[in-house]
């Protein structure tokens, strides 16, 4: 049951009917039996791996909660009876177990991620060095392990640093880590961020539940109307790469960044849409990503969750470890004071995107991927002080508009280019495609019959070239400041319907027909 | 507090009821006006008298049995619930819509094999699609969204304008202007009516013109494998045994008949056939396959048929009254009907005495000629051309057994080549024709 399906409607009109109908205590044994079934129907048995992992998480959790209380109190009963070194040794002793129950929980959970995830792959990668050892081609990888992994693993590090109490109700626990609208493509939300208001009880607000339902409308617009008709012609370029050069490798370059943000965003916006009508705020994951003017920036608009779970759990534990320390002395010492602070920096950031690749996949094209942009923002930090002085010769007005609308265009372009390699079918299919950019420019003609082989047509290269216009209008007004939702809602009522009809009529009649089959949602494979 | 929430309410409801309306004018507008079943079924519904026998089948179906002969002939109220490549699963659900307003005694199942197998187009709601329009709403038509569609297609079933792409705004005023007409909205049989076919009453759906005598041509009939048994069809079918049971109406078999040259182009028609008898056997059922009719049922002529697969009028007149003939037989169980029929194709083929069909393709410079005939038959092939010009052939090669001309022989100003088959030792000018055209 994908979330663009009929089906998934009235999947969330019977939820959102229950959820409202039974008294305030029951609201949330709603929501747990919703998304297990949902979860069911998408993963029947392997429904168990969640399960292991909501059971070994909450149970990690409470017992380093509960060896920090113990040791609290033993040390507050007996602190006159020991000396400064006994209290510390006794500390020291508790800290380590506790780091051994936390690194339990985390390598047990992490353990599965990459057996069902990256086994495939290790093993295949193993097999073509050295003789045959096994096949793993078995495993079919459960739906969202990325995504709730992730999340279980931020809630355990969490508890551990004592940010937060762990859970004592292992029901609502297994809500917050199975429930529906996150568990295919994210967000990879926060405990303290979620779970409270997964468990509190939420009133029926009209005014929020149209608010939540122009959201939602927005994601389908974005995932049916532009994505799934942007896939047509991207998914024949890339299949079939050898037979496309020049323009119609751009343009397949340029649709498939626009086909990843539609349906990333799209189904995002889908979810934040259902969470909105159930009175339940649900993490940013875009911030209008193309208006970044750097790689770094982009990473701050684009999959903000994933980011900031990196930099929260990998990259800081990394860049403040006592051997990052002494790398950073060490690389101080030898180059300099600038290269010494930048390079740790750059290695953590590598790190950071290295784990950030790896985590969409297990191929080389993800490892890529990570690297590249690790790549791109270290080499960017590395070359500051150079960029800085070229800036200062050449007196290039920095804070102008056309300087920034040349580095959004720069950022769009390097990173479709980095987008278009992951995406093809093997790295020297990406790096083929893009010599092959080189070859035929300007040849029309042959973009024309590319534009009507895929199924896409004039008419439909017309709909999804005005789509994304409206898309990038809409991101442009939101980028200064204008709450189109707000708005909207302020205006009298035929304007607002009429917007409302258009939006839904503009779905029905340019989402792409059901012979073509609406596209699984991308990030549902991670 | 209150009189904000009923407020709401009715925003809610009167948006909704828009909403609505605005999908019924997407529907009228896009939807284009002919459609047999829409007239099928609101006939249905408006039967006045109950239907004494209801025939359920895809094209074959609607095409072959002629209701105006069978009510005539059997005396009783008949009504053909065919439709455009109906499903077994289609079938069934027509069946329990039949059920909520008659209560027929006969049900005649029509047996074409490509229904128990599966092809590309298997898994194609369209099918469904036009027959769930004009269900009206119920709980059996809930049961049949349900049955029918799956995540992919439901969306076009809520929403059928969606299955209409119209790119010419004409085209939507053309629509309105055919639709605004009294015959529309009555259901009148005339707006389901072509140059060469039109609905004829209670599903019958009559085509004017067959295949001229001898000019059936190349065929490409379904084909069947035994590997490749549709288990969903074979289900439904139960059901289908199981709901006339319920109702006391007594299930028929029958296959309605294609062009000879079909059978045999099958290949392995008998496999086929043993398929559909054996499921008959398994429910103590009776099937009439009228491929295996004996001339003394049922002569198959060319001009019976329009296609590989379907009667004209005038071959639906002739098997109708031939069908209505064995099933009173079989009523008043007067008859052995097994004597009708051949046991097997290869009696069947046996008995052929001529060439059914032929047709010629190029082929490493030569022009071949293929034909299919009875089994004992030898058939021999006479090559002739025209010019544009002429409307008289001259023979490039008399008859032989020898099935193919090098293009060498073609006078280089041919216009069309004609092949002409008959069985050998026969002394008529053809059996069988084929008209070759050098411009293709």
């Amino acid at each position: 049951m994908t979330f663009a399906s009929l089906y998934f409607i009235f999947f969330i009109i019977t939820v959102c009917t229950l959820y409202f109908a039974v008294p305030d205590g029951m609201k949330w044994i709603v929501l747990l039996i919703s998304s297990y079934f949902f979860y069911f129907l998408l993963s029947s048995v392997w429904t168990v791996f969640i399960l292991f992992t909501t059971a070994t998480v909450f149970i990690s959790a409470i017992a380093i909660e509960r060896i920090t209380e113990h040791s609290t109190e033993y040390l507050n009963k007996n602190k006159e009876l020991m000396d400064e070194e006994q209290v510390k040794a006794y500390k020291a002793k508790t800290k380590r177990i506790k780091k051994y129950t936390l690194l339990c929980g985390l390598f047990a959970n992490l353990g599965i991620l990459i057996f069902l995830k990256y086994g495939k792959f290790l093993f295949e990668n193993i097999n073509l060095s050295t003789t045959h050892i096994a096949s793993l081609n078995w495993i079919i990888l459960p739906v969202g392990i990325s995504f709730y992994t992730f999340q279980a693993l931020g809630y355990l590090i969490d508890v551990y640093r004592g940010k937060y109490k762990a859970d004592h109700n292992f029901f609502k626990f297994s809500l917050f880590l199975s429930f529906f609208l996150q568990i295919i493509q994210g967000p990879i939300s926060r405990y303290d961020e979620l779970a409270l208001q997964l468990y509190k009880p939420h009133r029926f607000y009209y005014a929020r539940a149209q608010n939540g339902i122009l959201l939602m409308l927005w994601g389908y617009f974005k995932k049916l109307v532009i994505a799934d008709r942007a896939a047509l012609y991207t998914s024949m370029v890339f299949e079939n790469y050898i037979e496309y050069a020049g323009i119609e490798i751009i343009l397949a370059a340029i649709l498939y960044t626009l086909q990843i943000y539609g349906d990333f965003s799209g189904g995002i916006d889908i979810i934040r849409g259902i969470a909105q009508i159930l009175g339940i705020d649900m993490a940013l994951n875009f911030k209008r990503p193309f208006f970044a003017r750097t790689v770094s920036e982009f990473w701050r608009r684009w999959h903000i969750s994933l980011g900031s779970w990196t930099k929260d759990y990998i990259f800081y534990p990394l860049i403040l470890s006592k051997g990052f320390a002494r790398f950073r002395k060490q690389m101080g010492n030898a180059l300099g004071h600038y290269l010494g602070k930048t390079i740790p920096v750059c290695v953590s950031t590598i790190i950071l995107f290295l784990v950030i690749g790896i985590w969409h996949g297990a191929s080389w094209n993800y490892v890529f991927y990570g690297l590249c942009n690790g790549g791109i923002i270290s080499l960017g930090l590395l070359l500051e002080p150079v960029f800085d002085k070229v800036i200062k010769i050449t007196r290039l007005n920095t804070g102008s508009r056309a300087w920034s609308v040349f580095q959004m265009i720069r950022t769009f372009v390097v990173l479709s280019i980095v987008r278009m390699i992951v995406n093809a079918k093997s790295l020297s299919a990406g790096f083929s495609m893009l010599v092959s950019i080189g070859r035929d420019w300007g040849n029309m003609n042959a973009l024309k019959k590319a534009i009507i082989a895929s199924g896409m047509g004039k008419w439909g290269a017309v709909v999804l070239f005005t789509a994304a216009l409206v898309m990038l209008l809409v991101e442009v007004l939101q980028e200064n400041g204008i709450h189109i939702r707000e708005s909207i809602s302020r205006q009298n009522v035929i304007v607002r319907w009429i917007t409302y009809y258009g939006l839904i009529f503009a779905i029905l009649f340019f989402m792409m027909d059901s012979s073509d089959g609406i596209k699984e949602f991308i990030y549902a494979q991670f | 507090m209150r009189s904000f929430k009923i407020i709401n309410v009715f925003k809610t409801v009167l948006f909704m009821t828009v909403l609505s309306l605005l999908i019924e004018v997407c529907n009228f507008t896009s939807i284009p006006p002919q459609s047999y079943t829409r007239i099928m079924m609101h006939e249905m519904y408006g039967q006045r008298e109950n239907i004494d026998v209801v025939f359920l089948g895809a094209s074959h179906a609607y095409r072959s049995f002629d209701t105006r002969i069978l009510d005539e002939q059997l005396g009783m109220n008949t009504f053909n619930m065919g439709s455009s490549s109906q499903s077994v699963k289609d079938s069934y659900f027509l069946l329990r819509e039949m059920y909520s307003h008659h209560l027929p005694r006969y049900c005649i199942l029509e047996m074409s094999w490509a229904r128990y197998n599966i092809y590309d187009f298997s898994s194609n709601a369209t099918s469904s699609y036009i027959l769930y329009d004009y269900f009206r709403p119920s709980v059996n038509k809930l049961y049949y969204f349900f049955s029918a569609f799956n995540e992919q297609t439901a969306i076009n079933a809520v929403l059928p304008f969606r299955r209409y792409p119209i790119t010419a705004p004409s085209k939507y005023l053309e629509n309105i202007k055919a639709k605004m007409t009294k015959e529309y909205f009555g259901c009148s049989y005339s707006v389901a009516a072509y140059d060469n076919e039109h609905y004829a009453g209670k599903g019958y759906v009559y085509r004017n013109k067959g295949f001229s005598r001898g000019n059936v041509g190349k065929v490409e009939p379904y084909t069947w494998s035994n590997l490749n048994i549709n288990n969903e069809a074979v289900y439904y079918f139960d059901k289908i045994y199981k709901l006339c049971e319920e109702n006391g109406t007594e299930l028929i078999l029958v296959t309605a008949p294609v062009p000879l040259a079909s059978v045999a182009a099958v290949g392995n028609y008998q496999e086929a056939h043993e398929f559909l008898d054996s499921l008959a056997e398994k429910y103590g059922l009776v099937h009439y396959d009228f491929n295996l009719a004996k001339k003394a049922l049922f002569e198959n002529r060319d001009e019976y048929f329009y296609d590989s697969g379907h009667m004209s009028g005038l071959g639906a007149n002739v098997f109708s009254n031939k069908v209505a003939g064995i099933l009173l037989s079989h009523i008043k169980d007067i008859d052995d009907l097994n004597e009708f029929f051949y046991s097997d194709t290869n009696e069947l083929m046996a008995s052929v005495d001529y060439v059914l069909n032929v047709w010629a393709e190029s082929r490493e410079g030569k022009l071949n000629a293929y034909s299919f005939h009875g089994t004992d038959v030898k058939p021999e092939y006479e090559f002739l051309y025209r010019t544009k010009e002429s409307d008289k052939y001259a023979v490039i090669k008399a008859y032989s057994s020898i099935d193919h001309i090098y293009f060498d022989l073609i006078p280089a100003d041919a216009y069309e080549v004609r092949v002409n088959a008959r069985a050998g030792g026969s002394s008529g000018a053809f059996e069988q024709y084929y008209i070759y055209r050098l411009d293709n």
